[in-house]
């Protein structure tokens, strides 16, 4: 998951920066500016382009790993079919989608990297002062070096701690000014939002505090770490530079060099801070993303075989259905239905006795515990869901509207859709006129933001897409319930439009398809 | 900008001043750090002693460790208080726009800008006003003495180093900026698209329509990354430059200042090398700070914004005793949406022509089905909104005549998801009424039946209601919204009836409630089950924004008109709703 470039990039800048210290030794001990200069701009240049190079390729692996992950989620949840979730579930699923995303993504590609890099590098450093200048420096400073991740991973035991509860107290802060924004509407409706104004600054400024207290602790750990390492490194460095000269083993040049270079070796305290600031936001996004990802599905998997013949029949034979884990009160028990190609079905019964449920099993969104449902002579469960939804045309209570244009929202049925076709299913769905009075028309944007249109136009979008859909099998889910009454008839004629030539099974009291239809069958006992 | 997060700041900004003194002491530090441990190696080649010289770096780099402390801190200090403070200015400014800003399709996006965005603000007081002022003071101050006491030449090559710092960290700020602001509207177009894949699931399955989808998805997705590789090459640029000349400077500057000795030559050095962190510390907040000024960009947007509702200059006089409630020729379209391309979306009327009464002391049904307009004509009543033509009067004085506060005495709201804030039930009780006592939180509890329920909970009044109230039932948060409201006592009462499936029991018991509730008040209930309402003095059928049909549940029956149909459709509706659940 890891990328190496930023590694390998960090320790090599590392490298270059430490081969340039050595040089300013050298020409401390022969005076030779000139070539200190040039061997400057040259380093320096590679440098440059090192961590140019760097930062642009994390920057794309932030957003390959990003494009990923998010397909990836996003190809997840539409398997999980349709689920039934609150409103705070989905917003948090659009919010692993998105935020999380983009922070697991930036955390492995732009910091983890640089992050270990910054670890390694003052090994690279201890090296270089072991082939040029002393082996018994670098092996002293070596001992040092493990100060450093031993000492963060110390620390890291108590911050999280102190971590833990600081970010406690921050959030209790946020929900608290949450939980007051989102009740605003009610405070008004009681005149107590003013009032609840001042409640609300005196209790974050209490929240505020605990922040500050901790953020005192918190800080001790930097203020530690700061001074342990300037002091074990450039310190040590130093001591034993001077030693080294007074004793004649290292020259001037050399011993300037050895301090240089140990502040090549403090690079690792700097990263500390940020660890704990991008660094475990970024472990905890990547744990949700995984969280959601482990979300089993219930469904069919996509490459399951596309029969050749289809009889256009429904059939449910000897069904029984349970929702949840309760089997003692099952919601369909040992249930039959069959009907045949052209034929005219209304399911009736009264409330709760399963007819959204034998809907539901017939679209492949539920399973039933036992028996068969076949559509077209097929097991649900065993044909490829692309397949069944071809043969499957469903008007519903609801019709969802897609962020976009409306001709964009109808191709969602048949994308190879011409603009004539869809004026003509606009024309049968008996939306036409008023789409026609529309200052854009087909282009005229729906969905949430777009223009909002009535419970009844939203369903003869609804019932547009299902004649572009062309499917031989149509399902109607009371599909009048939720519309306005004045467009109620309209919506009825274009309904019995719709069943034309159509095999159709319909829940609710639908006159049109009642009046022509040829059985009525009861869910669950008398109606 | 600048100029307004500071005047927002200004009560709190003092100890800002601490937090610059001592990131100057910890920089300063730092430079002496690496000139006294320089020095060091000539010491000790003139066979000078060490310990002292060790001795000292101990003290300056503990010195340096808590200046940096009290840095951080100090500027930690006003960025909370800064925020906290910004926040609190938020809400105040966001009340009178309330509810019409915090409902509907805006709500997402409110929300993030009051936590988020305030966040974002956070950069800007901890992160950029010390960084940004010891970047000019401390390099000056080291330039100043390079030149003056070691060696001009050295400080001739850190001065032309430092400046050129300064000029890469602003490449690009344009280009930045402006990708900055788009990358953040497309990554709004990706939440929304991912928002309507998760709403439009059953679409999208029932249409096999899961690769175009993803396709889609992917195509906004390949368009912010188009934006951020953008922001990147010129970050990019501005690291790679920023790292030559910082690997560069230094070294320059020794070999500017070798002919003066190597002694000199290895202090000048070190000071520059010193110093520098203090420059590279521009280019470091100068990515932050795009963000956090578009941040506080945003949140002056919704501050400065007009209230939904504005205050009359000279209120009329507050109507006593029990009042009527009239809409007169009412027309109100909510405000218009964008629709993402910088036009506005098309909006239908919500209301057209509506003209209705409710005489005091009576209870008016509003049905229909959802989107019909009901809500809508509650929300007018409350003055949640101002009508575009016609008016709202209670008592004979118009709503927009009224001070803010006689309005909210004269009227009070039961939403249908009535939001109880985590706490007690008390404390939900006493946000309607401050002062009452116990016994009368007890009697608006016994009028709302609530006193089997408390009876039943160990703690009574003061049992925690949970996050949003989750601890209690649908038909509990109801009844509790409904003694909060009886508590209120006030003339006119707008009830928005829960939708969800109730027990018999508690359908029962909220069912007494509401006819206690009505007694003497004019009261609008937005009915959705028409069982509830039968009993109602006057029922409105409201259907596309207009009122179609008006009477008693009987004359409305015997007309076979529209509620008869409505009638006819309920017990289908409440069908589906039992098979979902």
């Amino acid at each position: 998951m890891l990328t190496y470039r930023p590694l390998v990039l960090g320790v090599l800048a590392t490298v270059l920066a430490a081969l340039l210290y050595l040089q300013a030794g050298r020409a401390i001990d022969d005076g030779d500016a000139g070539a200190l200069a040039l061997a400057a701009i040259g380093i320096a240049a590679l440098v440059g382009a090192s961590s140019w190079y760097s930062t642009r390729a994390a920057s794309r692996d932030q957003v390959a790993l990003e494009g990923s992950d998010r397909t990836r989620l996003v190809r997840h949840v539409i398997a999980l079919g349709p689920v039934h979730r609150t409103r705070a579930q989905a917003g948090r699923l659009v919010s692993t989608s998105t935020d999380a995303v983009e922070r697991s993504a930036q955390y492995r590609a732009t910091f983890l990297g640089s992050v270990i890099g910054s670890l390694l590098a003052p090994l690279a450093v201890v090296a270089i002062i072991a082939a040029a200048i002393d082996l018994r420096i670098a092996l002293l400073l070596l001992a040092a070096v493990p100060v450093v991740p031993l000492a963060i991973g110390g620390f890291r035991k108590i911050f999280r701690k102190v971590s833990t509860s600081y970010r406690a107290s921050a959030r209790r802060l946020a929900a608290e000014y949450l939980d007051s924004l989102q009740g605003l509407p009610t405070l008004r409706g009681l005149g107590a939002g003013r009032a609840r104004g001042a409640a609300l600054a005196v209790h974050a400024e209490r929240v505020r505090a605990d922040v500050m207290r901790l953020l005192a602790g918190n800080q001790l750990v930097l203020f530690v770490t700061d001074a342990v390492f300037s002091l074990a490194m450039i310190v040590l460095a130093t001591g034993l530079a001077m030693a080294g000269a007074a004793a004649g083993t290292l020259t001037a040049g050399e011993a300037v060099a050895v301090v240089l270079l140990s502040t090549l070796m403090t690079e690792p305290v700097d990263r500390i801070g940020q660890f704990f600031y991008i660094g475990m936001g970024g472990i905890a996004s990547g744990k949700e993303i995984a969280r959601t990802l482990a979300t089993p599905m219930p469904r069919a998997a996509a490459d399951a075989p596309e029969p050749t013949d289809d009889d256009g029949s429904i059939v449910l034979e000897d069904v029984t259905f349970t929702y949840g884990r309760d089997a003692s009160t099952p919601v369909l028990a040992g249930f039959s239905l069959e009907v045949r190609r052209g034929e005219r079905v209304v399911l009736a019964g009264r409330s709760g006795a399963g007819k959204s449920t034998v809907l539901g099993l017939i679209q492949g969104h539920l399973a039933a515990q036992s028996g068969a449902v076949r559509v077209g002579g097929h097991e649900v469960r065993d044909v490829s869901p692309a397949w069944l939804h071809r043969r499957l045309g469903i008007v519903a209570q609801q019709t969802y509207l897609f962020t976009g244009s409306l001709a964009e929202n109808l191709r969602l049925a048949a994308p190879e859709a011409s603009e004539a076709d869809l004026w003509e299913a606009l024309r049968r769905a008996r939306l036409e006129a008023e789409v026609r009075a529309w200052p854009r028309g087909l282009d005229t944007p729906v969905g949430e933001r777009g223009m909002s249109l009535s419970g009844g136009q939203a369903q003869r979008v609804g019932i547009a897409r299902a004649l572009l859909a062309d499917a031989p099998i149509l399902l109607l889910d009371e599909p009048t319930s939720q519309t306005d009454l004045d467009a109620e008839a309209e919506i009825l004629a274009a309904i019995a439009e719709l069943c034309e030539d159509r095999t159709v099974l319909a829940v609710g009291h639908t006159e049109a398809v009642l009046s022509s239809s040829t059985r009525i069958v009861t869910v669950g006992g008398a109606a | 900008m600048t100029r307004w997060l500071l005047n927002v700041a200004r009560p709190v900004l003092a100890p800002l001043s601490i937090s610059i003194l001592m990131r100057t002491v910890a920089l300063v530090c730092g430079v002496a750090l690496l000139v006294v441990a320089a020095g060091g190696i000539a010491t000790a080649l003139d066979g000078g002693a060490i310990a002292p010289v060790l001795w000292t770096l101990v003290a300056i780099a503990l010195v340096k460790a808590f200046a940096r402390y009290l840095e951080q801190y100090a500027g930690h200090y006003v960025a909370f208080k800064a925020l906290a403070l910004l926040r609190v200015m938020m809400f105040a400014r966001l009340e009178p726009q309330a509810p019409a800003a915090v409902e509907g399709r805006r709500t997402g996006d409110l929300l993030s800008r009051a936590t988020r965005d305030v966040d974002r603000v956070e950069v800007f007081f901890a992160h950029t006003i010390g960084p940004a002022l010891t970047a000019v003071l401390v390099p000056a101050g080291v330039g100043a003495w390079l030149a003056l006491a070691v060696s001009p030449a050295a400080a001739g090559v850190a001065a032309a180093g430092w400046l050129l710092m300064l000029c890469v960290a602003s490449l690009g700020a344009r280009a930045s900026v402006a990708a900055s602001a788009g990358l953040r509207e497309r990554r709004g177009a990706l939440a929304q698209h991912v928002t309507d894949t998760i709403q439009g699931v059953s679409e999208v399955v029932a249409f096999s329509a899961e690769e175009r989808r993803l396709a889609g998805l992917d195509a906004i997705g390949r368009e912010a990354a188009a934006l951020q590789a953008t922001r990147a090459r010129w970050a990019s640029t501005r690291r790679g430059l920023t790292q030559t000349l910082v690997v560069a400077t230094p070294m320059l500057a020794l070999a500017a200042a070798l002919p003066l000795g190597w002694e000199t030559a290895v202090v000048a050095a070190a000071a520059v090398l010193g110093a520098t962190p203090a420059v590279v510390a521009v280019e470091e907040f100068a990515a932050e700070l795009d963000q956090a000024y578009a941040a506080a960009g945003r949140l002056r947007e919704v501050m400065d914004a007009a209230p939904a509702t504005p205050e009359p200059l000279v209120p009329a006089a507050a109507p006593r005793g029990e009042l009527d409630v009239a809409l007169t020729d009412v027309v109100f379209s909510y405000p218009a949406v964008d629709a993402g391309d910088g036009r506005d979306a098309p909006a239908r009327p919500a209301l057209d022509g509506v003209t209705m009464t409710i005489p005091a002391g009576t209870t008016t049904a509003l049905v229909g089905v959802s989107g019909a307009g009901k809500s809508t004509i509650g929300a007018l009543i409350a003055r949640f909104h101002d009508p575009g033509e016609g008016s709202v009067t209670l008592g004979g004085v118009d709503a927009r005549d009224l001070a803010d506060a006689d309005l909210r005495r004269l009227v009070s709201v039961v939403p249908q998801r009535p939001y109880l804030f985590a706490g007690s039930i008390r404390d939900n009780l006493l946000l309607a009424r401050p002062e009452a006592t116990d016994g009368e939180l007890l009697a608006a509890c016994a009028d709302a039946a609530l006193t089997d329920t408390l009876a039943r909970m160990p703690q009574g009044l003061d049992t925690p209601v949970g996050e949003h109230g989750t601890q209690l039932s649908g038909g509990e948060r109801q009844r509790v919204a409904i003694a909060r409201a009886l508590l209120r006592d006030a003339p006119v009462l707008v009830l928005d009836e829960i939708t969800s499936q109730l027990d018999a029991a508690t359908e029962a018991g909220l069912g007494e409630a509401m006819r206690t509730v009505r007694r003497g008040r004019a009261v609008a209930v937005i009915a959705h089950r028409l069982t509830s309402i039968v009993d109602a003095d006057q029922i409105v059928v409201v259907d596309a924004g207009r009122i179609v049909e008006r009477g008693t549940h009987r004359e409305l029956l015997a007309a076979d008109g529209a509620y008869a149909r409505l009638w006819a459709r309920q017990a289908a509706a409440e069908d589906a709703a039992g098979a979902r659940r």
